[in-house]
């Protein structure tokens, strides 16, 4: 049973199945027609022989009539054997005790059942095999006439033994022939299976390769309607889902892409006032300590959140640069133990960071990217983290990677899918002002804008194993020059 | 199922296979059976002699076609040479001539067969070839002879009438 | 203490600007077009420009050009955005140095700053040094601040002759961009590289005879650049 099943496995394709089917088909056809045309032919072959094997046996037989003499010598029998034996056939004579045989040293060809009959008195015949070789057996008593038309048995029986050997060359041929056209068949059949199969296949193939598109994203796929069988039908009904399926997930991207443009546009609008903001924060910052009171916590109060706001328009801006694709990478040849360094020290951050930074380690890649990751990181492990906060630098002829981690309490792992999610809050009562709620959603852009080839950077969170968050940044060591492709 | 569908087509096509291997050639056949012997003229006389028991024709050359009586007397006479050496015998008696035959009248002319010798010492062969000679020879002279039945009379009685034996 | 043009089209923008530029000791004349600008510059000489990219009428990027064809006058660029095309294309115009808006007073004044010291506190620091120096075809008086080449004087702007003394200062030696941002244009931290190869590219095209294939400044890729060897 698993045998068969393990065939029927093999042989479900559609187009072993079609073969298969095309091949019996045509096989049990070519075979009933063949055989049986082979089978009425060799019944006509054979009658025939036998036909004229008896005809001539009694066309020689009437010659020897009338009969003179009875019991016969064995001379005469002898006679007769020879007169009735050619090269065809020869003759045996029997009567009663006496045997004569014409014509060839074979062992006595006659079968008990055959001389039976004949004695019985009536024509009869038996093929037989002699020797390997067919022959047709054929026996008659010589019968006597009386006058009143009855006739009487002599008691002399003559057989004529015919080898049937031409005749089993004929059907031997006609045997080839229709293996021939069998075979012939089976291969016709074979190749209109596989063209049919391809007929059908093709469609089928077709539909499976645009299916597969489809499924990859390219929803621009459609298929060739041919015909108008089942086929087109549901070639039909795919391009129909296709279009659909376009037409609502462009809907959902104009719609994604116009919340994101309008995000983008508010962002730029609100620059004008922040710049004119900005520029005098640094005199409200210094007017605050002249100013009485209330009135120079305000201005304080002022100052403080234009920054703020600056910081998260900025982040709004740079998170819309990555959405619409238009963020391009400024590359340099690197040296990263250097470039962390700078970034902890401008932060004033060196003493309080354990870092672990080979030197030599060069790569090519944007470096106010790569400082705007370090320092979200490491601002990060301080803000929401417990110290002391480690940044390790590691590197492989094709990998650069830094690892930033806390001794904190790590990231519950629900908020873990959600880290890199743009203003995600794990702690809902925290206040605003702790940051943007970009920051590593700009970290992780960030790093998936460096790709080399198949490489592509990358930035993972995850808990170290005593405890505390880990990001772990990975850039390829080259960088390619094709920033901005998303 | 699949699987089950493959083993039946390829069991039909196994069958059919064999069929075709098995039914090629000349195969020997049993014995067919034909219309009736071949016939033909005799020309002599017709004795009934004995082989092993049973009765058997014999034809003896003549240039024309005797009567019964001559055909009896020949009987009478006994196998000739040939015959004898076919182990061929004869139940008649030497001393079963001379007689006379005699046809009866009526359609079926029964045959009666006069003879000088006892006629119920002969043994059931020996008038079985009487009748059956003389039969032979009443129809070789006259073919609007057709009687079947013979009565051997002697000068103890009659036997019969009897039909030949040997159709 | 300075002279300070500043082309902002922004009224807002440029009040809060001129007002705590002001306050930090500067002269600030504030224009709202570019036409407007080059008219004054014409009229009243400054000691540096800072020019909005986003301009009605005339773009930043003319301004810009035309201010170079002027004289070597240091321009600072504001750009609304620090989009990459932007920044590069106005670099390429002549801009010594650029800052994003939204900009703190302080961080503008500190670049004005850099950018002044070029010009006028750095003549003074290479003075001591006697002669002028001949590097080939080139000759570069440190005292004088003048490079000539084949004896033809090269107008350099204060960005470009503090970057090539900087490099020509250790012929040879390989300078990273993180070395000349310091040096040159006195970025604390990680700048913006494109602002050396920038400037790179325009010092070349002065000096050089054929600038795709340099030898007074070279690059030496995945390093820098280095003056030399000749």
């Amino acid at each position: 049973m698993t045998l068969w099943r393990r065939i029927g496995a093999r042989v479900s394709g559609l187009r072993v199945r079609l073969v298969l089917a095309f091949a019996l088909l045509g096989v049990t056809t070519t075979v009933a027609v063949a055989s049986g045309s082979y089978f009425q032919a060799r019944t006509v072959i054979l009658q025939q022989a036998q036909d004229a094997a008896v005809m001539s046996l009694t066309e020689q037989l009437t010659k020897i009539y009338p009969i003179a003499q009875l019991p016969p010598t064995q001379d005469d029998l002898e006679l007769l054997a020879q007169r009735l034996s050619d090269r065809e056939s020869f003759a045996v004579v029997v009567y009663r005790d006496l045997r004569a045989q014409g014509g060839s040293e074979a062992a006595d060809p006659l079968t008990p059942e055959l001389r039976q009959k004949v004695r019985d008195g009536r024509i009869a015949w038996q093929r037989v095999s002699l020797a390997g070789e067919p022959a047709l057996l054929i026996g008659t008593q010589l019968a006597l006439d009386r006058p009143d038309g009855t006739s009487r048995p002599s008691g002399v029986e003559v057989y004529s033994v015919r080898n049937l050997v031409p005749e089993q060359q004929s059907i031997d041929r006609l045997a080839t022939r229709a293996w021939l056209t069998g075979g012939l068949s089976l291969v016709l059949a074979v190749l209109l299976a596989l063209l049919s199969a391809r007929g059908v296949l093709r469609p089928v193939r077709d539909l499976g390769r645009a299916a597969r598109r489809l499924g990859e994203g390219d929803l621009t796929t459609r298929l060739r309607v041919r015909g108008a069988d089942e086929l087109a039908d549901v070639a039909r009904t795919f391009n129909d889902t296709a279009g659909t399926l376009e037409r609502q997930v462009g809907e959902l991207r104009r719609l994604e892409s116009d919340a994101r443009r309008f995000v983008a546009d508010v962002s730029h609008e609100l620059r004008t006032p922040l710049a004119a903001m900005t520029a005098v924060t640094d005199v409200l910052d210094e007017e605050a300590e002249h100013l009485p009171g209330d009135a120079g916590r305000a201005a304080r109060l002022v100052s403080q959140e234009t920054q703020n706001l600056t910081h998260l328009v900025n982040d709004l801006i740079e998170i819309s640069r990555f959405d619409s694709g238009t963020a391009r990478l400024a590359l340099d040849d690197v040296d990263v133990a250097a470039a962390v360094t700078a970034t902890l020290r401008i932060r004033g951050w060196l003493d309080r960071v354990r870092t672990e930074l080979p030197p030599g380690v060069v790569a090519r890649l944007d470096p106010r990217r790569l400082d705007v990751i370090v320092a979200n990181l490491v601002g990060n492990a301080f803000r929401h983290g417990a110290e002391p906060v480690s940044v390790r630098l590691g590197a492989d002829p094709d990998w650069v990677t830094v690892e930033v981690a806390d001794r904190g309490p790590g990231l519950d792992p629900e908020v873990l899918p959600h880290v890199f999610d743009r203003l995600y809050k794990a702690d809902t009562a925290r206040t605003r002002s702790e940051g943007s709620g970009l920051g590593l959603a700009i970290s992780w852009e960030n790093a998936r804008l460096h790709r080399h080839g198949e490489r592509r950077g990358s930035l993972v969170a995850g808990n170290g194993a005593h405890g505390g968050a880990v990001f772990t940044l990975r850039l390829p060591r080259d960088t390619a020059d094709t920033g901005g492709a998303r | 199922m699949t699987g089950r569908r493959t083993g039946r087509a390829l069991l039909a096509g196994g069958l059919l296979l064999t069929l075709l291997t098995a039914g090629c050639g000349v195969r020997p056949s049993a014995v067919i059976i034909g219309r009736p012997p071949i016939s033909g003229r005799a020309q002599g006389t017709w004795l009934y002699l004995l082989a092993q028991g049973e009765l058997v024709l014999v034809l003896r050359p003549a240039p024309t076609d005797p009567s019964p009586a001559a055909a009896l007397a020949l009987l009478a006479a006994g196998p000739q040479e040939n015959e004898r050496d076919q182990g061929f015998t004869s139940d008649v008696p030497a001393g079963l001539g001379p007689v006379t035959v005699t046809e009866g009248t009526g359609q079926s002319g029964d045959l009666t067969v006069r003879t000088d010798a006892a006629a119920h010492v002969l043994s059931a062969h020996a008038v079985d070839q009487i009748i059956c000679t003389a039969v032979a020879a009443a129809a070789q002279v006259s073919a609007a002879n057709t009687a079947t039945t013979v009565t051997v009379v002697g000068p103890d009685g009659a036997r019969g009438p009897r039909a030949c034996p040997m159709r | 203490m300075s002279q300070v043009l500043l082309i902002e089209d922004h009224q807002t923008v440029r009040d809060g600007l001129q007002l705590a530029l002001t306050r930090q000791g500067h002269t600030v004349h504030a224009v709202g077009t570019g036409e407007q600008g080059l008219e004054r510059l014409r009229s009243t000489p400054s000691d540096v420009v800072v020019l909005d990219l986003m301009l009605p009428g005339m773009d930043g990027f003319e301004v810009c050009r035309r201010i170079r064809q002027l004289g070597d006058l240091p321009i600072i660029m504001l750009t609304a955005r620090n989009d990459d095309m932007d920044v590069v294309a106005g670099l390429e115009a002549g801009a010594d140095d650029y800052v994003v808006k939204p900009v703190q007073a302080r961080v503008l004044e500190a670049r004005i700053r850099a950018v002044l010291r070029r010009t006028g506190a750095e003549t003074r620091r290479g003075g001591d040094r006697a002669g002028p120096e001949q590097h080939g075809a080139l000759t570069i008086d440190r005292a004088a601040l003048v490079v000539s080449k084949d004896g033809t004087p090269v107008s350099l702007a204060p960005t470009e002759l503090r970057l090539l003394l900087e490099l020509s200062h250790t012929p040879g030696q390989v300078l990273s961009r993180q070395q000349l941002l310091e040096a040159v244009w006195e970025h604390g931290y990680l700048g913006d590289s494109r602002l050396v190869d920038a400037c790179v590219q325009r010092v070349r095209a002065k000096i050089e005879a054929d600038s795709s294939a340099p030898v007074f400044i070279q690059t030496v890729r995945g390093f820098g650049y280095r003056f030399g060897p000749l």
